[in-house]
């Protein structure tokens, strides 16, 4: 061997050496990556994805110039890996929330019958209802409640001002309150009751002949307040019927079922379909009406899952004319798992299908932007939002106005 | 060539592994720069090696990773088969947790624009985008001396940063067209880019209106406008992509600059900017690729050099520190801090130039991260004129790319004049 060529390998071996001695001095397996930081971008190359994702979450825990909460790196990255299946109603649930969400699905809950809003003071009364214990004790819509059981609630976070007003079936609570106008306050002792909160409103419209029904959700006693709704706006023949729709969230499929039952008889609902089975929803029979006047159903982005199907239901066989505009798209089921810490995930485990077939299913961008999907509506009419409507009001909503015009178009 | 007589080889042979294993430990020294020299910085690429090493982790945070994966493998409605998805979605997720405008998750395409402009390669309507402040014009300005920067709510109460030009390519699109670097993206192709400032206003006239100060008309008049606006929103990184990527086609976008709108047809192409070039005795160099050994032979016996940092943000950091020990002597340029409370790392040069050159820096808005960082340093410590006043962000980042190519940055160092050593809480 040349002498010349010896010292050229001597030269790149002892420089190899160098360059990982700091390596090799700390007892650490040499750090073949280090050369990748010549060219000054790092890649994870031949990683599994679980152990890009371990070597991502640590580098961000350990890296980073701020401080990083471990467990809120996990969440976001969780989310994330959830996220990237591009389905909005597949999501990680951290362990609050998930508590939250299991409260919301829960049909009976006790309380005093009260929606609150957060307010510096404590919680401001948005709206009471009628058949509460709250409403019979004397609390009234915009009142601000400041303390509950004589303590001081001014700057709790709403959800703790509700964890303390809620509770078991049959016991009491002390709420102080101011109303508007009033100096001193006000306390008042209220039954903890189960709440049933209405889900159905009515009333007669355009010179009593228009029958006018808001569906807020469809839950337990959602079919038997239709039922009665509907016997009290028939008592004088009427035209037409609005059942509006408009930012109900869903509830109970069976419940839709069941008042779906009262329109069409031994139909397909919606035909469930999960990985290995399939399941279809069908109306009952015998518990069918007659409606001999026209009736139109009201939609917008807000109303999602059994109010989509009810909707999509009607217009499938041929039972009603769907106004205002389209859909959010719930198509899928969803099931949470939980996981070893408590929290868990919410993963969609069926979609279903409209009896036509339609999969409504909403489709987002990157951003979670609304791309395409839902029912829409047979005749489209954008809500205009310039007159300050409220929902029921013909004189201010326009989506209702145009819905009473096709109806007695049809007469 | 006269062969060295046999006497002389072995002291050869000692003498070259001595001075190359010298040699090699800087060049690894140079690399390591930016990185963490404690232990915990090591965690970074050993991946599971690691897990068995280190008892350190009592929480196994990392392994929802595996349990969440199998959970969608046997319970989603559709068959789940490309994990490394799952994998970039949950890096894109803790990134977009930090919540900082400079550590950022690029999906494939806009991380191969990001590699392309660090190295003068760009394609789009030729501009760089970034993150700044709603309602300030100025970058993220950093306090040189302590390294702080303002808080974010100073800024905006809703934290939605504004898409900002932060360089124009000189001789591209938008430069022919008269963009400027601090214009905002207003709008692109009819799309309006969401800022903060709509639901401010809105929230605004409602309460003004609840408080009758203004009429109903003039509430619908804003309604109207924040309706129109947000039907045809566009998020800011989207807003970014349509900008930098694409190499064909036209965009339609306005610009705003002090409050004016202006409004420009570009058609897309590629340009490409020399990483160094020397006219009339001024250099201009990109902080990338062997900058340095260009930089040497550049001021090879000159007394006086001047360099033009403008249009100069995508510098690589380790880069810059090996050009600054061309031009400057050895000794301690400022410190590389976090806010975690770690030992401040002095950002220094060992190995610097014994004769250095007089320097002259030309620097603006435009000059950014590593090349702000590389006019301050020299600047602050009298080891060179700057002229102008640099753009700020002098973030240390790293650089990984992921398999499915999709990458991210992090900033895991803040440069500053002094040392310091803040710990903050954890969000």
């Amino acid at each position: 061997m040349k002498p010349a060529v010896l010292l050229a390998l001597v030269a790149v071996g002892s420089g190899a050496l160098g360059f990982l001695w700091r390596d090799l001095q700390q007892g650490r397996a040499p750090d073949s990556r280090a050369l990748g930081r010549l060219v000054g971008v790092k890649t994870t190359g031949d990683l599994s994805p679980d152990a890009v994702f371990k070597a991502a979450f640590r580098q961000i825990e350990s890296s980073y110039y701020r401080p990083v909460n471990a467990q809120d790196l996990k969440y976001a990255g969780m989310q994330g890996l959830l996220s990237a299946l591009g389905d909005p109603h597949t999501a990680f649930l951290p362990p609050r929330a998930a508590r939250a969400f299991t409260e919301e699905t829960r049909a009976n809950f006790s309380g005093v019958g009260a929606r609150l809003q957060p307010d510096p003071l404590g919680a401001r009364a948005v709206s009471v209802f009628e058949d509460g214990p709250a409403y019979g004790a004397g609390l009234r819509a915009t009142d601000l409640i400041t303390g509950v059981d004589g303590k001081n609630i001014g700057g709790l976070a709403i959800d703790a001002i509700v964890d303390r007003i809620k509770g078991p079936e049959g016991t009491t609570v002390r709420l102080s309150i101011l109303r508007k106008g009033e100096t001193a306050a006000r306390e008042l002792t209220i039954r903890r009751a189960r709440i049933v909160t209405p889900t159905v409103e009515s009333q007669l419209l355009d010179n009593r002949q228009i029958g006018y029904m808001n569906i807020s959700q469809f839950s337990e006693p959602t079919v038997a307040q239709f039922d009665r709704a509907l016997q009290r706006l028939e008592q004088a023949p009427i035209k037409g019927l609005v059942i509006d729709l408009r930012d109900n969230p869903g509830g109970l499929l069976d419940s839709a079922a069941e008042l779906l039952s009262r329109f069409v008889e031994n139909k397909t609902v919606v035909t469930m379909k999960g990985r290995d089975a399939s399941e279809t929803v069908r109306t009952f029979s015998g518990a069918t009406r007659e409606f001999t006047y026209p009736i139109a159903v009201l939609i917008n982005e807000d109303s999602a899952s059994a109010a989509e199907i009810f909707a999509g239901c009607l217009r499938d066989y041929g039972k009603a004319t769907l106004v205002g505009e389209h859909t959010y798209g719930k198509s899928s089921v969803q099931t949470v798992f939980m996981l070893a810490d408590r929290s868990s995930a919410k993963v969609t485990i069926a979609k279903y299908f409209l009896p036509n077939g339609e999969d409504i299913g909403r489709q987002v961008d990157g951003d979670g932007a609304y791309v395409t999907g839902g029912l829409q509506p047979d005749v489209k009419v954008e809500l205009n939002w310039e007159k300050e409507p409220r929902f029921g009001d013909p004189a201010s909503d326009n989506q209702l106005a145009k819905a009473i015009e096709i109806l007695l178009a049809k007469q | 060539m006269n062969q060295p007589r046999p006497s002389i080889l072995p002291f050869a042979v000692v003498a070259t592994l001595g001075i190359c294993a010298f040699l090699g430990s800087r060049v690894r020294n140079f690399v390591d720069v930016g990185r963490p020299l404690a232990p915990l910085g090591d965690r970074i690429d050993s991946g599971d090696l690691l897990a068995q090493r280190s008892g350190a982790f009592r929480v196994p945070e990392e392994d929802y990773f595996r349990e969440l994966s199998e959970l969608l493998r046997r319970e989603y409605v559709e068959p789940v088969n490309d994990e490394e998805k799952l994998a970039s979605g949950a890096v894109r997720g803790m990134v977009g947790s930090l919540g900082d405008p400079h550590s950022l998750y690029y999906d494939a395409e806009e991380f191969r624009v990001l590699l392309n402009a660090r190295v003068g390669r760009y394609e789009g309507v030729g501009v760089e985008l970034g993150f700044t402040g709603f309602g300030s014009n100025q970058g993220t300005r950093i306090d040189p001396e302590s390294g702080s920067e303002p808080e974010a709510a100073e800024l905006t109460s809703l934290r939605v940063p504004r898409l900002t030009v932060t360089a124009v390519v000189p001789g591209g699109p938008a430069d022919a067209a008269g963009v400027k670097p601090g214009d905002y993206v207003y709008e692109v192709d009819g799309n309006w880019v969401v800022t903060g400032e709509l639901s401010e206003r809105m929230s605004q006239a409602r309460k003004d209106f609840d408080e009758k100060k203004i009429t109903i008309e003039q509430l619908n008049e804003i309604r109207r406008e924040v309706r129109a606006k947000s039907e045809r929103a566009l998020m800011p990184l989207r807003a970014r992509d349509k900008l930098t990527i694409g190499q064909t086609g036209q965009v339609t976008v306005i610009w705003e600059r002090a409050g004016k709108k202006l409004t420009t047809v570009l058609v897309k192409q590629v340009k490409e900017v020399p990483t160094f070039a020397e006219t009339d005795g001024t250099i201009q160099l990109r902080f990338v690729d062997d900058a340095d050994r260009r930089l040497r032979e550049a001021i090879q016996g000159k007394a006086t050099v001047k360099l033009d940092l403008r249009n100069n943000s995508g510098g690589d950091f380790q880069v810059m520190r090996r050009c600054l020990a061309v031009v400057a002597p050895k000794g301690t340029y400022g410190y590389l801090n976090t806010r975690r409370g770690t030992d401040p790392i002095p950002f220094s040069v060992s190995m610097g130039n014994d004769k250095p050159p007089k320097v002259e820096i030309l620097v603006d808005e435009t000059t950014r991260g590593a090349a702000h960082v590389f006019a301050q340093a020299l600047g602050g410590t009298g080891k060179a004129v700057v002229k102008g006043r640099s753009g700020g962000d002098p973030f240390v980042q790293t650089i990984t790319q992921l398999k499915d190519g999709s990458g991210y940055t992090l900033v895991t160092h803040v440069w500053a004049a002094k040392a310091s050593q803040t710990k903050e809480a954890a969000k």
